[in-house]
């Protein structure tokens, strides 16, 4: 893709720890992303102003992306700067830090609705506006969706049905020429790393084959090859992006 | 919709998301029940609510600063202490008239 070239980009989770460092990663002249943020109003207008010192141009839009009416606004906004969506990415989560067996059914249906469901129904929201870009999906998962996680609530079968859904729409999108892929990231330094307790943190890093967690920037690198033209032969593929721990653990 | 919501009205909504949120009898969630320490609802039961209750009142809640808006003094005290029902309902009713006098 030339380097100047006017294209979208819809970021849901912009504001956080790895949806921010895509954001980054995408951030340049010429191109205009939609950050969804839930939350944190003053830490959205600083990753804004921080993009728009980039080059790029900035939207936020506050609102639960579960909500078919956050997406809906998103989907307008997105039709009223001209209708072409690149870049879809889904960098949402929600848990409680507790095992699995204690997760009550609300919980459960909270959890699987902002992590998973969101994903299918932002898809659904911007079809078509990533048809006629020949956009790319990227979804964030975690290594939370194949192995055992403590106290990971239930964002662990959540990722899980994440990585079902990525496939399926994979298959399913691609006679509209959409791409559709997964990051399956480690633990990174960040928000989710502080929450889980010592012992956990420092079993990932005595695990790992760098001794180390991942940065956002790591897994933000990969997200963009994903949805880059560089790889677009590629779709329906979950990335696992952790250094290694995924073999080695 | 939100504005036609009295206090009372507000509050019954309150106490019906609990109930279903919590899986609890409505009858069992009174103004002065303390959601944290006597319903027992978690943190990810508040986002929840959050969510349940923007979408019945149509209103934009931020489920994190509920520990400031129940009171302009956050450290004095426990918020568990002071986060019933009532006061729960009283803040939504107060953002409900914000935003109507806004609008």
């Amino acid at each position: 893709m030339p380097g100047r070239e006017r294209s979208v980009a819809v970021v849901l989770g912009g504001t956080g720890d790895l949806g921010g460092a895509i954001a980054r990663r995408l951030a340049r002249p010429g191109k205009e992303l939609v950050l969804g943020y839930l939350q944190n109003r003053d830490r959205a207008e600083k990753a804004a102003c921080d993009l728009r010192k980039l080059g790029a141009t900035v939207h936020l839009v506050e609102g639960n992306v579960a909500s078919p009416e956050t997406l809906g606004r998103i989907a307008t906004l997105v039709e009223e700067r001209g209708g072409r969506c690149d870049h879809l990415v889904h960098s949402v989560a929600v848990t409680g830090f507790k095992p699995l067996s204690d997760v009550k059914a609300n919980q459960w249906d909270l959890i699987l609705r902002v992590s998973t469901l969101s994903l299918l129904e932002a898809a659904q929201h911007l079809a078509r506006s990533l048809e006629r870009a020949g956009g790319s999906i990227v979804a964030l998962s975690s290594a939370g969706s194949v192995r055992f996680v403590p106290r990971y609530g239930a964002l662990g079968p959540a990722k899980a049905a994440l990585e079902a859904v990525v496939r399926q729409l994979a298959i399913e999108l691609a006679p509209r020429g959409i791409r559709v892929n997964a990051v399956r990231a480690g633990l990174i330094e960040g928000s989710v790393a502080r929450a889980l307790s010592d012992d956990v943190r420092e079993d990932v890093m005595r695990r790992s084959p760098w001794g180390r967690l991942g940065t956002p920037e790591e897994v933000a690198a990969s997200a963009a090859f994903l949805l880059s033209d560089e790889a677009r032969w590629i779709t329906g593929h979950v990335l696992d992006v952790d250094g290694g721990w995924s073999i080695s653990a | 919709m939100s504005s036609t919501l009295t206090a009372d009205g507000v509050r019954e909504c309150v106490r019906e998301q609990l109930a279903i949120v919590l899986s609890l009898p409505l009858e069992s969630i009174h103004p002065q029940s303390r959601i944290v320490l006597d319903l027992g609802a978690e943190s990810l039961d508040l986002v929840d609510l959050t969510f349940r209750l923007e979408d019945t009142l149509h209103i934009r809640l931020d489920a994190r600063r509920l520990p400031d808006v129940l009171d302009s003094d956050a450290a004095r005290g426990d918020f568990r202490e002071r986060f019933t029902v009532e006061a729960l309902s009283a803040y939504l009713q107060s953002q409900i008239e914000r935003g109507d006098a806004g609008a």
